[in-house]
């Protein structure tokens, strides 16, 4: 059907809202980059060399990584059951437990983290039932340190994935099942070889997203790693708000960016493959 | 067979109860007696929400933050609107390049995004002011709202509108009274959304604040590293009362669908 | 309508020389066509012809490549859609699906900024005019498909547009209801004087409703006229198989000259030199020899004077109550004849041979199409 409709040029003032605030955001990124590579006013490359020199630096980048390619495994991992669960739900559950899960979703990050913050603090909820019941006598350390990292924004980013995966679940075609075990599949057999394949879109948009997510974060981390167990994130903040050194922010965010980058080009790589055979 | 199907279905309820754990102890926490956080309290009270009624500071910063998420709701949902009308009547080829545009902030690391903008906020001498924030959940949200009106909007014949015009009316009495009534929910999504991600927008945000402006979650994330007062979790549940109401709202009003919908391209 | 036009516009379109291209794809070539006032006119046309981009233009969607429109003499090229003295009927028919009966029948006039009660009025004389009394407050998602229509059809008629277009409203029905609607939407544009622009594939629609038919095909027109000229009279290869069941027989000019002698593989055929239809023809040319189904004949021995015959075998009678259809096979050409099937001769057994015989007068002589053929006519019996 042709659409080829005639247009007024007034009205490509339609696009003009939408123009402005994509170009305030490509701009700050521009500018990002110009600041990167400066230090006091002038070009230089001082802050990146630093990253390279300090070995306590380039732990922060390693640590940063590797957290969130386990947090996004784990928290794909575990969303599966929810987002199965859900997706088998008749309507009116379904609806309810998908408030179950947004909320969290949506609720902010401060709030969420502040809560982790009380479970697994030295005098939080879990070290005082295991002393209270006897398990313990001194507490045991789940937070300030990578566990109580990961868990955190395992949980913090576990609803995304729920989402995404349930989307995916959602456009699966109702009788698939039903034909699978027709043709005498086993639970497992259906799951693995038809419901399993038909779901990575999803389960794979979400493994990005909370990677990114996760490399990304700022509160979390701070909160929950606190000064010592540095995410890329945290140092960044510290940098820009307690020393204003907007350089050296600059210089770690445009690091950060390129990883990002990087992470997402290799991954397309292996979702392609991956994906290859299901289509 | 039945046994099978609840051994699957029980770690999925158990991750299920998982989510909402941290905001029920935040919640239980925050009736604790005693001066200092601990799950499960000691002894009940409410003081500590009184206090949050009392201290303007947490006045200031729930106001501060309802009222910017209500403009960044409306505003950002009127350009998403706009712009996916434009782009579904006039340019459809130009969609996809859009959309990859308007979704690309989700893919920054919020950390940079939050340096990227107070770097311009500072060189626009916006630094600590709303008009700063305003401007930085605009870009945060453009994706969360154009997506649900897009999909309202694509939904709804063209013909209807082409028969509109050939009855005499404009194309703006024809927006106004066709395509706005029915692309309703996906407005109420986009706004309800917006309002959301806005409210509860915390690592771009808390680059922007200064001594006049302080938005709910910054503040009590500030509040969190200097100060282990109960205080925080009766403010962070009321938080969460007022993102639940959202929802709520959002269910009601509009459906949840929107969020669990594949795109179809 | 505000009259920025003339005073009462009666409806006239003249199209000059449009065309239309997408790129490098001609979907209409040199379009030059007057419509009457008050007439009914179909466009009518194979898939892709191109009918429903000439409609949309007349409309004002889009823009012509080249030529211009003229309603009621005026040129309206710079004129927006929402200025056009028209009216449209939509092939989804477009109702408004958030408005009542009445709602959806009033927007135009409500945009006019008409008086209440005078709104109220002509709402209800339209609903009555198209035979929806009593529904004017249920909602569109609760009515049939032929309620719909109506519903599309009052919409557009209560604002008494000039000229209303129709974009084959009537695909979507079933065949019933399409007969139905038919007859209604004649009675109603006679009626109302409205000028009718009515696009269908369909010919024996097109048949039925139309003072004049204009037949097109892949951006050309073909042919203008009654539907009685268009049967009768066609233009050429396309309109006579478009338009009608035909007979085809492919021959080679043996001579011109006193008569037109054609050399056929069912025998030769002597036609007076007025059965070329519209083109010079020379010895040699291949060619097509048409005969409509109800001129041809068959006999077992003699056949009348000065008609022109040729022999084939009879593959099948077939009654159809007051005429009979006789299929025959002519030198491995299918041919059809519809006779009264009183005047049937008896005794015919299938598989015998026969001579089948015609009036000269009535066969027709086409160049053939050369790569014309577009869209699918179906079998032709």
């Amino acid at each position: 059907m042709n659409t080829a409709e005639r247009v007024h040029p007034s009205r490509l003032l339609l696009l003009l809202p939408v123009a402005i605030i994509l170009g305030l955001f490509f701009t700050s990124v521009a500018m990002l980059f110009s600041n990167a590579f400066m230090d006091r006013g002038n070009f230089s490359l001082r802050y990146f060399q630093q990253i390279l020199d300090r070995p306590d630096y380039l732990l922060a980048f390693l640590r940063t990584i590797i957290s969130s390619v386990v947090v996004a495994v784990l928290a794909v991992v575990l969303a599966y059951p929810v987002a199965m669960l859900l997706w088998r739900a008749s309507e009116r559950w379904r609806n309810l437990l998908l408030i179950l899960v947004l909320v969290p979703w949506l609720v902010s990050l401060v709030v969420r983290s502040y809560g982790w913050i009380i479970l697994l603090g030295p005098r939080g909820f879990i070290n005082s039932m295991l002393a209270w019941v006897g398990i313990i006598d001194e507490p045991l350390p789940l937070m300030f340190n990578d566990f109580g990292i990961i868990m955190g924004l395992t949980h913090v980013l576990m609803p995304f994935a729920v989402i995404s995966i349930l989307s995916s679940l959602l456009s699966i075609e109702a009788n698939l099942e039903e034909a699978s075990s027709v043709l005498g599949a086993s639970a497992f057999h259906t799951f693995r070889y038809v419901i399993l394949p038909l779901s990575l879109p999803g389960a794979f948009t979400a493994l990005l997203v909370v990677y990114l997510a996760s490399i990304g974060a700022i509160v979390t981390p701070l909160l929950l790693g606190g000064i010592t167990q540095k995410f890329v994130g945290s140092q960044i903040y510290q940098e820009v708000m307690s020393t204003y050194n907007m350089s050296k922010g600059a210089a770690w965010s445009l690091c950060l960016l390129t990883i990002s980058f990087l992470s997402v080009l290799l991954f397309k790589l292996f979702e392609r493959k991956a994906l290859a055979g299901q289509e | 067979m039945s046994l099978s199907r609840w051994f699957m279905g029980l770690p999925g309820v158990a991750l299920l109860l998982f989510l909402p754990l941290p905001i029920i102890i935040v919640f239980g926490a925050s009736f604790n007696g005693s001066g200092f956080i601990q799950f499960p309290p000691e002894s009940l009270s409410f003081r500590w929400y009184v206090e949050t009624f009392t201290d303007p500071r947490w006045a200031h910063a729930a106001w501060t933050s309802i009222w910017i998420a209500s403009v960044v709701a409306v505003v950002i949902t009127a350009i998403s609107f706009l712009t996916a009308y434009f782009v579904i009547r006039y340019a459809p080829r130009l969609n996809n390049a859009l959309e990859m545009l308007i979704f690309s902030p989700l893919f920054f690391p919020h950390a940079a995004m939050g340096v990227a903008a107070v770097i311009l906020m500072a060189k626009l001498n916006l630094v600590g002011t709303s008009a700063a924030i305003v401007m930085a959940h605009l870009m945060v949200a453009l994706p969360f709202s154009y997506r649900p009106v897009h999909i309202a909007l694509r939904s709804i014949d063209p013909d209807l509108v082409r028969a509109a015009e050939v009855l005499g009316a404009s194309e703006w009495r024809g927006l106004w009274d066709i395509v706005l009534p029915l692309c309703r929910s996906g407005l109420l999504t986009s706004l309800l959304f917006s309002a959301i991600i806005s409210f509860d927008e915390v690592t771009v945000t808390m680059f922007l604040i200064g001594p006049d402006i302080r938005t709910l979650p910054v503040q009590i994330f500030t509040f969190i590293q200097d100060d282990a007062s109960p205080v925080l979790a009766a403010i962070s549940t009321l938080s969460v009362v007022i993102t639940f109401l959202a929802i709520a709202l959002l269910d009601r009003f509009a459906g949840l669908t929107f969020f669990v919908q594949r795109d179809a391209g | 309508m505000k009259a920025q036009i003339h005073q009462r516009p009666a409806g006239a379109i003249q199209i000059d020389g449009i065309s239309k291209s997408y790129g490098d794809t001609r979907v209409l070539s040199a379009v030059d066509l007057a419509i009457e006032p008050g007439s009914f006119v179909s466009l009518l046309g194979p898939s892709g012809c191109g009918k429903t981009t000439l409609l949309r233009l007349i409309a004002g969607f889009i823009a012509p490549s080249e030529g211009r429109i003229l309603i009621d003499g005026q040129d309206m090229s710079d004129i927006p859609t929402k200025r056009r003295p028209i009216g449209m009927v939509f092939q989804n028919l477009a109702l408004f699906p958030h408005l009542t009966v009445d709602e959806n029948i009033a927007y135009g006039l409500k945009l006019r900024a008409r008086p209440k009660d005078e709104i109220a009025r002509r709402v209800e004389k339209f609903v009555e005019l198209v035979g929806l009394s009593g529904l004017g407050k249920r909602r569109i998602a609760q009515l049939s498909g032929g309620q719909k229509q109506r519903v599309a059809l009052a919409r557009s008629l209560v604002l008494e547009p000039a000229i209303l277009l129709l974009d084959e409203p009537l695909s979507a029905l079933d065949l019933q209801l399409r007969k139905q609607l038919q007859i209604a939407l004649k009675e109603i544009q006679r009626k109302l004087g409205t000028t009718f622009v009515f696009v269908t594939h369909d010919q024996e629609e097109a048949t039925l409703m139309s003072d004049t038919i204009v037949v097109i095909n892949q951006g050309q027109v073909q042919q203008v006229g009654p539907p009685e000229a268009i049967y009768s009279s066609p233009a050429n290869l396309f309109v006579a198989k478009f338009v009608g069941e035909l007979n085809e027989l492919p021959a080679q000019i043996f001579s011109v000259g006193p008569s037109l002698v054609l050399d056929t593989s069912a025998g030769t055929i002597v036609l007076p030199p007025a059965a070329a239809q519209g083109f010079v023809p020379k010895r040699g040319d291949s060619v097509t020899l048409c005969l409509r189904p109800e001129s041809l004949s068959i006999s077992q021995n003699a056949c009348p004077h000065g008609h022109a015959h040729m022999n084939a075998r009879l593959i099948d009678v077939i009654s159809l109550g007051p005429v009979s259809r006789l299929v025959l096979d002519a030198a491995g050409h299918r041919m059809t004849s519809i006779v009264m099937s009183e005047s049937r001769p008896q005794g015919l057994s299938t598989g015998s041979a026969y001579t089948i015989h015609f009036d000269p007068a009535r066969a027709q002589v086409f160049t053939p199409l050369r790569g014309q053929l577009s869209g699918s006519f179906g079998d032709p019996a």
